[in-house]
């Protein structure tokens, strides 16, 4: 079942990035929020999620600091940086009008025939 | 978690975290917690816990792929961060060094002014040296394997070395050694381009047909010579003429095919030689043409099989695979036949041939003159360069305990000693950078300096400053950074914290005292032995120059003309010399002219032998006795001095008498304690005695120093004198220079066939052979100058910052009563002091060091007492002068104000 929706990696980077703009969440928990909200259709192995993460913190959108989870467990907490925040707002107006575009075309009446 | 609590910021400035290590177990436990988070969820959800954990790990993906590819991320990212932070610091460093630079704006700029001079005077003689010795000609391709010929032979009881040989021997080398792809026979002449009123001179190389492509000189426009332009004795009349040429005649493209009029015949331009290449002595040479094209005019029509004639050099291109010392034995194996050959029982038949460097300056029993002084002015370069660094390691330091207690507060904050010990570093990379930079221009003027004025015979490539020399000066920068910055580095990051911190400032003068004099007596000690050095040579040069060599150097001319040529009948020559000789004095500012045959000084040379009773004769050094044919007025043209007896009368000069005067060197040879004159001895072949009549004073032959020869004088219609006059000697009241064009054209004017006159004066000729002196002397006194200069700044600074420190206890001394001049006295001996223990240790250094001088002095003991009193005179004066500013701000310290101070 891995991979099977084939998800693009700027893609699952903007997932993280809005999932992320709710607050600092630890991996796992980014993990969940993703399958719960997509309602587990989109599943993706949690290797490319983590390397999601680690790009952006390399990139400077995320940041990371090591916390306590509600379990008591030592956990790598990620937040949004504002750079993080002017990212997403740029990639869903990117997207929204991609999609725009996509769908336009598939629900395109046949056109007519000179 | 500490690094929870401590922001980025303040962690950064702490150094905290961030350890590239923890990298690989953060990523670990960072895995590890999803796993068990997985596990936890799926276990509450009723799941066997082993199961469990195989499923939160099959959806995880491959775990060790994912480790790796997560370190790998951010390994990348903390890599940034960290050159970011390095950046960052060096950034603030730099602020914080120009901010320190621009409060003592006056010594800093003394400072990097030091330390450029010394860069640049390293760079510039490195340049030289590498001209000189290392690089081959311009233009010569594999370089390597293009050796000279030497040839070595015996001499009575010496052996010499050189390079000159006849035509067929060289021919001999180039047919019968195979280890040679070609050899190549060259000499370089002067010819006359023109004719009659606008003939002019022009250097040309005669050269074998494989000349170019032997050394592998490309020629980038037209052709090179072939082998069939060269086939003894004759040779085409075309030429190559140099970059330099072409370029004066405007550079035109269309130059292939022109003709040039080459001593009265018609040579074809066939190519222009590329720029730079200026032959192989690199000295400056107009044309090229077949030597066969030209060696009659210069050697007669027996030039190429000629085997008693000296006159050319051999170049040789060794075969790649072969060593030199195979071709040296080949090439030693025809040289002895030849001489075998030869039949000449004097002839040293065992002599040997060596494969010499391309470069002329190194031979095979040494180095030349010009190269060795080079040689050590590069080192005394080295010396100011070093005296500049001891200069910025003294500031440094002065500068490093100034900032004593602001270091101790900055490493009891934390900063860590590393980031401390850059900092104070990049305070002496700023001044090596900024003295690199400002090296880089003062080099171009040294370098204009140098090549001109004291190195002008040679041709050098368009700049000295190559990527090579480039490459050096950034590395002597960088040396001169680290010798300068180490030190007072060291020191500072050494600061103990809690005493600098207890301490008040005027406590702390004291222990880093030490090394600071130290530098000051290596810098008094160098400067000193540059002095003393300068000091040797200018004394060698002014003896040398002082010497009285039996011809007026500055006022004598000699001129010369190849009438033979130009086609004169050998009565049509003498003729014209004479109109020449009788015209010349008519000239405003020419007191006196002369005419010369056979042997003509710095020209040519002939002997003759005298048969002195008993057959036996004492060795002569330097051959000889030598014999020239002269006019009456001859040894008052050239300001020669009559020891002994008179000069020819009018009347012995107008008919053939058999009178001679003998000069100094051959009447204490033949007649060592006697007075010759009224002896009459037979000449050479002639039957009838010959009566000496004069002694007079060593007159120059060749060379200007330790070249004495034996010589005698004859009337110009002696029965020994014959060929007529070779040249005419002409003295001039004053400068000679406005009389060389008058007396050029007076001559030339003589008739429409004259050939080019060549007027040079003596010390033009001479100046060559003056060169190492003069640029010993001239290079060691400015080098000398500067490190005095640099030295005296020195100690100032250090005598400045030491009465700033101290300016808490001369109060004190002069509230408890001490009087101004026991201040005054107590600076200056502080200074004196350094300076002394300098002086005694250059001294010895430079008695030490100057036994290796000896050979390139002249006259001059390299222990000579006077130049070492003067030098320490000089050093010592400096040193008061460096030191009373100082002493005087001291002298007007307020006890009151000093006190209160604290």
């Amino acid at each position: 079942m891995a991979d099977d929706l084939g998800l693009l990696q700027g893609t699952l980077d903007l997932l993280v990035l809005k999932v992320l703009a709710w607050g600092p969440l630890h991996g796992y928990a980014v993990a969940r929020w993703i399958k719960d909200q997509s309602q587990d259709a989109i599943t993706v192995e949690d290797r490319a999620l983590y390397l999601s993460l680690h790009r952006l913190e390399e990139r400077g959108w995320v940041a990371a600091e090591w916390g306590v989870s509600d379990s008591n467990r030592r956990a790598k907490y990620y937040r949004l940086t504002p750079a993080g925040r002017r990212q997403l707002r740029a990639r869903i107006a990117h997207w929204t009008s991609y999609a725009d575009a996509v769908f336009r075309i598939i629900r395109a009446e046949a056109p007519a025939r000179p | 978690m500490i690094e929870h609590l401590v922001p980025p910021s303040v962690r950064r400035l702490f150094r905290l975290g961030d350890d590239p290590r923890s990298v690989a177990s953060n990523v670990d436990d960072e895995i590890a917690f999803h796993i068990a988070m997985r596990v936890d969820a799926l276990v509450a959800g009723g799941m066997d816990p082993r199961a469990a954990r195989e499923r939160a790990e099959q959806e995880y993906g491959d775990l060790i792929r994912s480790h790796r590819e997560l370190v790998a991320v951010d390994r990348r990212r903390l890599g940034r961060v960290r050159r970011e932070e390095i950046l960052m610091s060096m950034l603030e460093d730099l602020r914080y060094t120009v901010r320190g630079l621009r409060r003592s704006p006056a010594v800093m700029a003394l400072t990097i002014a030091a330390l450029t001079v010394g860069i640049a005077a390293t760079t510039v003689m490195f340049g030289v040296v590498d001209q000189l010795l290392i690089e081959p000609p311009a233009g010569v391709t594999a370089a390597s394997q293009v050796h000279r010929l030497y040839f070595r032979q015996k001499q009575g009881d010496k052996t010499y070395t050189g390079t000159v040989e006849s035509y067929p021997l060289i021919a001999a080398v180039a047919s019968r050694v195979p280890a040679f792809s070609g050899v190549s026979a060259f000499f370089k002449t002067k010819a006359t381009l023109g004719q009659g009123r606008d003939a002019s001179s022009v250097d040309v190389d005669l050269v074998s047909g494989n000349y170019f492509s032997l050394l592998g000189v490309r020629i980038p426009l037209g052709r090179a010579f072939t082998a069939a332009d060269d086939h003894p004795p004759v040779g085409s009349q075309v030429a190559v003429v140099s970059d330099a040429y072409w370029r004066g005649l405007g550079a035109p493209r269309d130059i292939i095919g022109r003709l040039l009029p080459i001593n009265g015949k018609q040579f074809t331009i066939i190519g222009v030689a590329p720029a730079g290449f200026s032959g192989l002595d690199r000295t400056r040479v107009d044309l090229w043409v077949p030597i066969g094209a030209l060696a009659a005019d210069v050697e007669g029509a027996e030039w190429n099989t000629s085997q008693n004639a000296f006159w050319v050099e051999g170049v040789a291109r060794l075969r790649p695979d072969l060593p030199a010392p195979t071709a040296e034995s080949q090439t030693t194996t025809v040289f002895r036949n030849e001489m075998v050959a030869m039949h000449e029982p004097w002839l040293d038949t065992l002599g040997t041939v060596v494969l010499g460097s391309i470069n002329d300056t190194r031979t095979p029993s040494g180095f030349s003159p010009e190269s060795k002084v080079s040689l050590w002015l590069m080192g005394v370069a080295v010396v100011v360069l070093l005296i500049a660094c001891a200069n910025v390691a003294n500031l440094l330091l002065a500068r490093a305990v100034q900032r004593r207690r602001e270091i101790a507060v900055r490493l009891a904050l934390g900063v860590s000693r590393g980031r401390l010990f850059r900092q104070l570093l990049t305070e002496a990379a700023v001044l090596g950078v900024i003295a690199a930079a400002a090296a880089l221009i003062v080099t171009r003027w040294l370098e204009v300096f140098v090549e001109h004025v004291l190195l002008p015979g040679i041709v050098w490539s368009d700049t000295i400053i190559d990527r090579r020399v480039l490459a050096f000066t950034v590395a002597v920068a960088i040396l001169a950074i680290v010798l300068a910055g180490i030190v007072p580095a060291v020191q500072g990051v050494r600061t103990d914290v809690s005493d600098s911190l207890k301490e008040s400032s005027r406590q702390v003068a004291g222990s880093r005292g030490g090394l600071r004099v130290a530098l000051l007596v290596v810098q008094a000690a160098l400067s000193l032995v540059l002095l003393i050095g300068a000091g040797l040579f200018v004394t060698s040069l002014r003896n040398v120059v002082g010497r009285n060599v039996g011809i007026d150097l500055d006022h004598t001319l000699l001129v010369t003309m190849d009438l033979k040529r130009a086609g004169f009948s050998p009565a049509q020559a003498a003729q014209a010399f004479e109109s020449a000789h009788d015209r010349a004095p008519t000239i405003r500012g020419v007191r006196s002219a002369a005419l010369v045959s056979v042997t003509v000084p710095a020209r040519s040379a002939s002997a003759v032998s005298i048969k002195l009773p008993g057959g036996t004769h004492p060795q002569l050094s330097g051959g000889g006795p030598y014999y020239s044919g002269i006019t009456d007025d001859f040894f008052r043209t050239t300001g020669a001095r009559i020891v002994q007896g008179r000069a020819f009368t009018p009347d012995e000069e107008r008919s053939p008498s058999r009178v001679m005067i003998v000069n100094q060197m051959l009447a204490d040879a033949y007649w060592p304690g006697e007075n010759p004159v009224g002896k009459c001895y037979q000449l050479g072949d002639d039957p009838t005695c010959t009566r000496i009549v004069g002694v007079v004073q060593t007159v120059m032959l060749f060379g200007l120093v330790r070249d004495d020869r034996a010589t005698l004088y004859l009337p110009p219609h002696h029965p020994m004198v014959s060929g007529g006059p070779e040249a005419l000697l002409v003295r001039t009241a004053g400068d000679p220079q406005p009389v060389v064009r008058q007396l050029r054209s007076l001559i030339q004017s003589y008739s429409p066939r004259m050939p080019f006159v060549s007027i040079q004066s003596y010390a033009d000729i001479v100046a060559p052979q003056l060169r190492p002196w003069r640029l010993g002397a001239s290079m060691f006194t400015l080098f000398g100058a500067i490190a005095l200069v640099i030295a005296a700044v020195g100690l100032y600074c250090v005598m400045a910052y030491w009465v700033a420190q101290r300016t808490h206890e001369i109060g004190v001394r002069i509230a408890l009563g001490a009087q101004r001049f026991d201040v005054v006295r107590l600076v200056s001996w502080q200074a004196l002091r350094a300076v002394g223990v300098g002086v005694v240790l250059g001294a010895a250094v430079a008695l030490f060091a100057s036994r290796w001088l000896g050979d390139l002095l002249y006259e001059t003991s390299p222990h000579d007492p006077t130049v070492y009193v003067l030098a320490a005179l000089a050093l010592f004066l400096a040193a008061a002068l460096a030191s009373v500013f100082p002493a005087r701000r001291s002298a007007s310290v307020d006890p009151v104000i000093a006190l209160r101070a604290e």
